[in-house]
């Protein structure tokens, strides 16, 4: 989905917990809602409705009923049921309602941080059903990595995603305030959706660009990064080349430094004389 | 003992063969001033030591080929990848070779501190005003040295043919086509033919192993013979005069304390490539001219360059029959400026001050000179700015920054810190100066320094 | 060795014992690093012996030299490095009589001079055949002169008129010069809504496709970096942006110069095609670029 970008990051801890509540105020709602235990099985005839439920609840007042947009909130027009299920799978939404409302940027131009999912699993189930009902664009994709080719991915990463997610996948700087997100969070079936949806100012990158295999191939490759391999010494957070002249001089020329000052610094010798000694 | 009998015996026969004895025993008897300052530069020295060493080894396992092979190495994640024989063998000494990656991360490290170390060593001789005669000859060695050394690094990073030292001689390219007039003559010659080509690596790799360490090993050679011959300089003190060194003899204990230094500056650099990762060429992929990644930068002494690439404003001019590439102005101009700026600084400050033209063994207080220091201060504050203005995509990835309002920010910082660094410095100078004074100190220093 | 003052006492047997564990510590360091190799226990032991080997000598070194060795205050004198004013005129002086006896330079000389100019002009000639001359190799590309080529992906696959989604990009390449460093193209498919303005060539777009030179026109990195939404091309290295919709005008950053355009049509089998070479010479100025 056209997801909203939120600038400051420090907002965060207080976004999460007003997510929590939220989500507190979701079982709740939920539980007397349906009239029932949360978690029990559902018929799709249930599910279907607890997905519009959800829906008119924590997405149409901003996106609109058939996810036609407002002038708050992007247009989910083409994103499809992938798109929602990235959103709400990796916590962007729905965002807190006060964090609506605030007009500077738009909340439609904020990026959004990653934050804690404020839906049950079977919720989620549900709403993205609803999403893949009333909106156009991709399904949610299913992700196997069991056959993937790693080297084929990297290859591919290197051409389209590290240009703004970086090397590493630690994510870059963009334009406008904006950043590449980390992708070291995010799961095979994020990565592959927002592929496919091109969330925020990314490009969509769609079985074109990358077909079904080449998309896991780049999944499996960006799992990798997560944890790659660091056979010697401290990885100084992925950063390159800049981390490493900031060790090369704060590390091994201060400790050559005192070393050498050691070295300058007179103790007097048995049977030799002392001397004041000044620079 | 008999191991100082047989030491003394093959002396003496050396000795009837050589004569060698009188003049090592005028050599074991030179004096170095005592002051840590002046160890800086054998900090340099000795990572060179470790340089040679440790490249020595890596040099016998990389293979400069950049005709395309299947990589089969034991790094799981690039099986089967097309790769060069360049990317693969530094892949094959970093996963294959046993202690190779151990070797490659104390060469990487050194390198990085090699040329900090000559950095440091020449503001020591800045700011002490070392450089004045009659030691202008050793001042344009050593200035020499920390170019190549700077060329010297740039090469090595270049070698591995990863997607960073790849996207950083495509840069390189694009700078030598900018050289007036012959530039796109003279990028086809280097690299023989268009970019990319086959040929640049093994350029690169004989330039790297061969040609810039003989160079720099000869001038090493003449940087210390001039030392030998002009005697080291020394702080003011007790005894210290224009006419004399004071310090330690070089036999034994100056000898025991330099020989213990490279011990040390090998361990720190073996302890650096052991503790901390550098350049892991296997994450960043082979070298794709149609790929890139953000957060692409070159190793610190480049960084400078890299900043003044990227704050340059979207200028470039074209008239008269004659395009000047914007990439003229950071990447050729600027550093031109640089070491035509380090190599007359002598000659323009004694023409410019109109100093006693005589000669200098007393060295100067940084304080004492308000505008050689202010001047000094700021020109190193106007090239750490570019060096920050060259991470400014790693900074706004870090803090989520605007990157337009960084560019700007810093573009105005290159202008504006280097002159508040001036005028800071200059003040605090003249406070330290007055701060002598009033501790009445000025007569003691009057005395040591018969010009300050 | 030096060891004065045997008699110190305490001081003096503090420093040996300095001395003697910082040498016990190299060589327990080294034999563990050589062990660690053997045994293959890895790079970390083999390095952090090698460290604590190096270290312990040194520090040992140093540790002797300062405190058992003959301490500083030694006086060497320090005669001028140059001749005394008075001699300057005098210096040398016997190099110039046996100068002059040389004699008649002027003639002589020049012909030299001429002559190891010409010597060395002839010894440095052959380091032309380094590389050929550019030519015109910097203004075209790939793209020129087989009439209409196909756009290929670096799989070599042909590009279809719908395949590519609005917002999506793909990296091109002649069909016969896949991985091409120069001939390389972003193509965007813009929304059906978005036309592009000068300095673009309408005519140069192709059923709402529009490609340009991903040779960046500031120091040659890939422009590799689309934000869909801004409608921006952005170089990672140097952060120039150029504007998609208006010709690839730089916004932002260091470049100077627009990305050139790939002039786009459709063939029969509606796949995309370059009409011609881009509309000016790729990546980086030079003197004499046209």
């Amino acid at each position: 989905m056209r997801q909203p970008h939120i600038r400051d990051r420090g907002g965060r801890w207080a976004r999460a917990l007003v997510c929590w509540v939220l989500f507190a105020a979701t079982v709740v709602g939920a539980w007397g809602m349906l009239g029932r235990p949360a978690g029990a099985r559902q018929e799709a005839g249930t599910s279907a409705r607890a997905g519009e439920f959800l829906w008119q609840r924590d997405c149409a007042s901003c996106h609109g009923v058939a996810g036609q947009g407002t002038r708050w909130a992007p247009d989910l027009t083409g994103q499809g049921a992938a798109g929602v299920s990235l959103a709400i799978t990796s916590g962007r939404m729905p965002l807190p309602a006060d964090a609506v409302g605030r007009d500077d940027p738009p909340a439609r131009e904020r990026q959004v941080p990653r934050g804690p999912v404020v839906y049950t699993p079977e919720e989620v189930d549900a709403l993205v059903a609803h999403a893949g009902r009333i909106l156009s664009g991709p399904e949610v994709p299913h992700v196997d990595l069991s056959t993937a080719d790693r080297s084929a991915g990297a290859s591919l990463f290197q051409l389209n995603c590290a240009a703004c997610h970086t090397w590493s996948g630690r994510g870059g700087a963009l334009t406008s305030g904006q950043v590449a997100v980390s992708l070291v969070d995010a799961t095979p079936v994020e990565v592959v959706e927002a592929m496919r949806t091109g969330p925020g100012t990314m490009p969509v990158f769609d079985e074109a660009t990358l077909d079904e295999r080449q998309a896991t191939d780049v999944t499996a490759y960006v799992e990798y990064l997560d944890r790659p391999r660091t056979p010697l010494g401290h990885p100084l957070w992925f950063i390159g080349p800049v981390a490493e002249g900031m060790v090369a001089w704060v590390v091994g020329l201060v400790a050559l430094l005192l070393l050498v000052r050691w070295i300058g610094a007179r103790t007097p010798a048995p049977g030799s004389g002392s001397e004041d000694h000044r620079g | 003992m008999v191991v100082t009998a047989v030491i003394a015996r093959l002396a003496s026969w050396l000795d009837q063969r050589l004569g060698a004895a009188r003049a090592a025993e005028a050599g074991a008897g030179k004096v170095f001033p005592e002051h840590w300052s002046f160890l800086l530069g054998e900090i340099a020295f000795y990572a060179f030591v470790v340089l040679v060493a440790s490249g020595t080894f890596l040099a016998m396992f990389f293979d400069s080929s950049l005709v395309p092979i299947t990589y089969e190495g034991s790094y799981a994640p690039l099986h089967g990848a097309e790769v060069t024989p360049a990317f693969a063998s530094v892949l094959d000494i970093s996963f294959d070779v046993p202690a190779g990656l151990l070797v490659r991360q104390v060469h990487h490290w050194a390198a990085l501190v090699f040329v900090a170390a000559i950095v440091v060593h020449l503001l020591r001789i800045f700011f002490t005003g070392a450089f004045r005669r009659p030691r202008e000859v050793n001042w344009l060695v050593g200035v020499t040295l920390l170019g190549l050394a700077i060329l010297e690094g740039f090469a090595g990073y270049s070698l591995p043919d990863d997607l960073l030292s790849g996207t950083g001689l495509r840069v390189g390219y694009s700078i030598t086509q900018s050289v007036p007039v012959v530039g796109d003559h003279l990028a086809f010659l280097v690299w023989g033919g268009e970019y990319p080509g086959t040929e640049i690596a093994s350029r690169l790799f004989i330039g790297h192993v061969w040609i810039l360490p003989a160079v720099m090993g000869a001038l090493i050679a003449g940087h210390l013979l001039l030392v030998v011959r002009q005697k080291h300089t020394q702080f003011p003190g007790p005894r210290r005069t224009e006419d004399n060194v004071v310090g330690e003899r070089l036999w034994p204990t100056y000898l025991a304390k330099s020989v213990g230094l490279l011990f040390l500056v090998t361990g720190v650099m073996v302890l650096l490539g052991t503790l901390f990762q550098v350049n892991p060429v296997w994450l960043y992929g082979p070298y794709d001219p149609a790929a890139v990644t953000t957060g692409a930068q070159p190793d610190w002494y480049m960084g400078w360059l890299e900043g003044a690439l990227r704050l340059t404003p979207s200028v470039a001019f074209r008239g008269f029959g004659v395009e000047v590439p914007n990439v003229f102005l950071p990447g050729v101009l600027l550093p031109g400026l640089t070491f035509a700026g380090l190599y007359a600084y002598p000659f323009v400050e004694q023409w410019w001050t109109g100093a006693a033209d005589r000669e200098h063994h007393l060295l100067q207080r940084p304080r004492d000179h308000p505008h050689r220091t202010a001047f000094g201060v700021a020109v190193v504050t106007f090239y750490v700015s570019l060096f920050v203005g060259g991470s400014n995509d790693v900074l706004v990835a870090q803090t989520g920054w605007d990157i337009a309002v960084v560019i700007n920010v810093m573009r105005a910082m290159v202008v504006v810190l280097p002159l508040v660094a001036w005028w800071v410095t200059r003040r605090l100078c003249r406070q330290l100066q007055a701060d002598d004074v009033h501790a009445g100190q000025v007569e003691r220093i009057r005395e040591r320094v018969p010009d300050a | 060795m030096a060891e004065s003052g045997s008699g110190d006492g305490a001081a003096v047997r503090r420093v040996r014992r300095t001395v003697l564990v910082a040498f016990a510590g190299a060589t327990l360091g080294g034999i563990g690093s050589v062990v660690a190799y053997a045994l293959d226990l890895g790079q970390h032991w083999v390095g952090l012996g090698l460290a604590v080997a190096f270290l312990g000598v040194g520090g040992g070194l140093v540790a002797w030299g300062h405190g058992l060795m003959p301490g500083g205050g030694d006086v060497e004198e320090r005669p001028p490095v140059g001749p005394p004013a008075a001699d300057e005129r005098a210096a040398g002086a016997s190099l110039r009589d046996r100068g002059a006896m040389v004699g008649r330079r002027g003639l002589l000389g020049g012909a030299l001079a001429t002559a190891l100019s010409a010597t060395g002009l002839a010894a440095l000639v052959p380091t032309l055949s380094l590389g050929p001359s550019p030519g015109d190799a910097l203004r075209h590309t790939a793209w020129a002169g087989a009439g209409a080529q196909r756009l290929v992906t670096r799989e070599g696959r042909a590009v279809a008129v719908d395949e590519l989604q609005v917002g999506g990009l793909l990296t091109v390449f002649p069909r016969d010069h896949v991985g091409d460093a120069d001939a390389q193209a972003v193509l965007i498919r813009l929304a059906d809504d978005v036309t592009v303005r000068a300095p673009a060539e309408v005519s140069a777009t192709a059923a709402g496709h529009v490609a340009y030179s991903k040779v960046c026109t500031h120091a040659g990195c890939p422009v590799g970096l689309y934000e869909a939404i801004e409608q921006q091309l952005f170089c990672p290295c140097h952060q120039s942006s150029f504007d998609v919709v208006e010709g690839a005008r730089p916004l932002m950053g260091p470049a100077a110069r627009p990305l050139p355009q790939l002039p786009l049509g459709v063939d029969d089998e509606g796949f995309l095609v370059a009409t011609g070479d881009f509309s000016d010479a790729v990546g980086p100025g030079w003197w004499s670029r046209p």
